[in-house]
């Protein structure tokens, strides 16, 4: 299958400073793909890159089967990390305007954008200017703008920041949804659960350089898993089970336990049953993104 | 160019609904007519102005002065009142400064009960006359031309009379004057008529609109893309469209602008022609704007010009998020548009002169003063060179302001000269 997103060599150099350094990842059509990592990890510059905004320094990015981006942009949605309208226009203006400059005609674009907007609450608000709508409203309309002109290729830069949790809901699953009928999403973002549950596969960034690049599972895997403990059993019962690592404790004698990669934690519950040591609370932990995060990187943000 | 056309109408509709655009359409015709009008209406609504005169001299000139005061001054303007009773040809000079002062000052009224606003007192002889004017209006220098030239008048007559010339034959010298014709090669029949100099009147209103559709663009242009800037709405428009359609859609949607305000002004003109002017003018200034290839060259000069402007104009507003921002260059830019304008009435009198014909070949002059300079007829190569001079510095400046464009619409930095110009080297790339 043939890449909706292909970068090779990617790096961008402004000046002395290295923004971007030697990147290449794919990206399947019909995918749900995260581009993770810390502000300044080069994200942004990343995805300006992929849509031809700004030229590599050195690298080859091929976007829709186009060596260049801006030769597809039609079949490309963007929403920008920095985000705003034109205040006096209305939200249906806004899409039949960027709807238009993606090709669509005004009639379509206008009965596409009514559709979105009602479907996103926003029925009412859809005639007034822009600059009457509150953030979140005015961040689905950038949003829906994006859209519009049904993208095959969607790229969100941060699209969760200044959403509250309820319109970040709404938003994961419009994200779900433009999987389902065949668009390939890019989405960067800092925060890595949204990453957790919606992307197949992510790529890990820190200061600009690749860390991680597969699926979620397998960053995770990465990560050890903890288990939480509280009981009688003494910190030196607790380093002799089978799998431990090292030991932690909190200001409120909670003990985590850190297991070796590979180690499997009913081995170590078994062995701690087995030696009579006294638990109350024996709690297995999976480790998040945000570990696997912290230990493909190395702590660097 | 669907895309370049879909800026253009936004560009053009969102600025067509503001009450800015309405303002600046009516701005001209009213200010033209409070212009036109302004002083007049407050001329005739001023109240006529009351003067005396106190003719303490020893030849009695007083009447005279008078006399020639009531001929020459605008009725509405003055209007001469007896002296109070209180001063007679008894009154020492000192003594009728003092009384008429307070007359003027107001503590003392005329016996009709009005105030006094103007008075003079008399003195000397027609030889040697000599007046003191006591007036409130110190800023208005009207009064004191008109003493002056009454009783300049007066001595004069004296010196004549004296010489022997007799008054009949004094006026029939004064009315006497010298049939002057004036002839050009460049007029149509040799000898000039206001036909002839219509061309000229006409380049100077074309260049002056000129500069003016320049002036009001860029402005319009910059707060345009500050407002793009600010509201975070170029770099979408940047993954919508190429630099190219952005800057020409942006530049020919606010063309179309001030082409509407102008189209506006010249109907309100035509008409304000038509009703007031003398009949056979509106035929004869169209035939001047059709003579010479006054318009061709204006459309030339224009369009490289405008294209010119304003491209750095938006260029730099894509740096900017505020106009205070963009004012380090854009006040430099104001006082290089300025410039032509200084020059502007001299292309019209010497057209020809050597600093004129210099200033021409500098881009930011050209499209200017060679408009200007069009009814005079300038060499053809001088036309053809520069307008191929304006085509190659336009096509370079929009060049370059695409790159610098590219680089200020992704750029979070605050606006300065240096960074402008490297974006221009570097495209944002």
């Amino acid at each position: 299958m043939v890449a909706a997103l292909a970068l090779d060599g990617v790096s961008k150099r402004y000046g002395a400073f290295q923004a971007v350094n030697d990147l290449s990842f794919q990206v399947q059509p019909g995918s749900i793909f995260g581009f993770l990592g810390p502000n300044g990890a080069g994200k942004t510059t990343t995805l300006r890159m992929v849509l031809g905004l700004v030229e590599p320094t050195a690298g080859k990015i091929d976007v829709l089967g186009a060596a260049d981006a801006r030769k597809v942009r039609d079949r490309i949605g963007f929403l920008p990390e920095e985000r705003g309208l034109y205040k006096r226009m209305t939200p249906v203006e806004a899409v039949v305007f960027f709807a238009g400059l993606k090709g669509v005609s005004s009639a379509v674009a206008k009965k596409r954008g009514i559709a979105m907007l009602e479907a996103q609450g926003l029925g009412e608000a859809m005639r007034k200017p822009m600059k009457s709508l509150s953030k979140g409203m005015s961040q689905k309309v950038q949003i829906i703008t994006a859209l519009a002109h049904e993208p095959e290729l969607v790229i969100l830069d941060e699209p969760f920041s200044g959403l509250d949790p309820v319109n970040q809901q709404s938003l994961e699953t419009l994200i779900r949804d433009l999987a389902k009928r065949g668009a390939t999403v890019v989405f960067s973002t800092h925060v890595m659960s949204h990453a957790e549950r919606l992307c197949e596969r992510v790529v890990l960034m820190a200061k600009g350089k690749k860390a991680f690049d597969g699926t979620v599972d397998e960053a995770r895997a990465a990560a050890p898993r903890r288990l939480v403990l509280e009981g009688a059993a003494s910190d030196e019962d607790i380093r002799a089970l089978p799998g431990v690592e090292a030991l932690t404790t909190d200001e409120a004698g909670v003990r985590t336990a850190s297991l070796t990669r590979g180690a499997a934690a009913h081995d170590t519950m078994r062995a701690a049953f087995e030696r009579g040591l006294a638990f109350s609370r024996f709690e297995v932990r999976e480790p998040s993104l945000h570990d696997a995060f912290i230990v493909w990187t190395g702590g660097a943000a | 160019m669907g895309r370049l056309l879909r800026i253009a109408a936004r560009e053009y509709f969102s600025y067509l609904k503001t009450p800015g655009f309405w303002l600046s359409l009516l701005i001209a015709p009213v200010a033209g007519a409070i212009g036109g009008y302004g002083p007049i209406l407050a001329d005739r609504s001023a109240p006529t102005r009351t003067m005396t005169i106190a003719d303490l001299t020893t030849t009695r000139s007083g009447p005279a002065v008078a006399a020639v005061i009531r001929a020459r001054a605008d009725p509405h303007a003055v209007r001469l009142t007896p002296l109070p009773t209180e001063i007679t040809s008894e009154t020492t000079p000192e003594q009728a400064n003092v009384a008429l002062k307070s007359y003027v000052a107001g503590d003392k009224l005329l016996p009709d009960g009005k105030r006094l606003d103007a008075a003079v007192v008399l003195t000397g002889s027609a030889d040697a006359l000599h007046a003191d004017l006591w007036t409130r209006e110190i800023g208005d220098r009207t009064l004191v031309g008109l003493v002056r030239e009454a009783g300049s008048a007066v001595m004069r007559s004296q010196h004549l009379a004296a010489a022997g010339i007799d008054p009949n034959t004094l006026a029939t010298i004064d009315s006497l004057k010298p049939d002057v014709r004036e002839f050009s090669p460049k007029a149509a029949t040799g000898r000039v008529s206001l036909k002839d100099r219509l061309p000229t009147f006409a380049a100077f209103g074309l260049a002056f609109t000129l500069w003016f559709m320049v002036l009001t663009g860029a402005g319009i242009l910059l707060n345009s893309v500050i407002e793009e800037k600010s509201n975070r709405v170029l770099e979408v428009l940047l993954s919508s469209a190429s630099v190219p359609e952005i800057l020409g859609g942006k530049i020919l949607g606010v063309a179309g602008l001030a082409a509407t305000v102008l189209a506006v002004w010249a109907t309100a003109g035509l008409i304000a022609l038509f009703h007031f002017a003398p009949p056979g003018l509106p035929a004869d200034l169209g035939a001047a704007l059709m003579s010479k290839g006054l318009l061709i060259e204006f459309a030339l000069y224009f369009v490289f010009g405008y294209l010119m402007y304003a491209s750095i104009f938006v260029a730099v507003g894509a740096f900017c998020e505020t106009p205070r921002e963009a004012q380090t260059l854009v006040g430099p830019m104001m006082l290089v548009l300025a410039i032509p304008m200084i020059f502007l009435s001299s292309a019209i009198k010497r057209p020809d002169t050597p600093l004129l014909e210099w200033l021409s070949w500098v881009p930011p002059f050209t499209p200017f003063l060679m408009t200007a300079r069009a009814a005079s007829g300038p060499p053809l190569w001088e036309v053809v060179g520069t307008l191929a001079m304006m085509a190659a510095t336009s096509a370079a400046v929009v060049w370059l302001a695409g790159r610098a464009f590219r680089a200020g619409a992704l750029s979070t930095a605050k606006f300065d000269i240096p960074a402008f110009f490297r974006g221009m080297v570097s495209a944002g790339r």
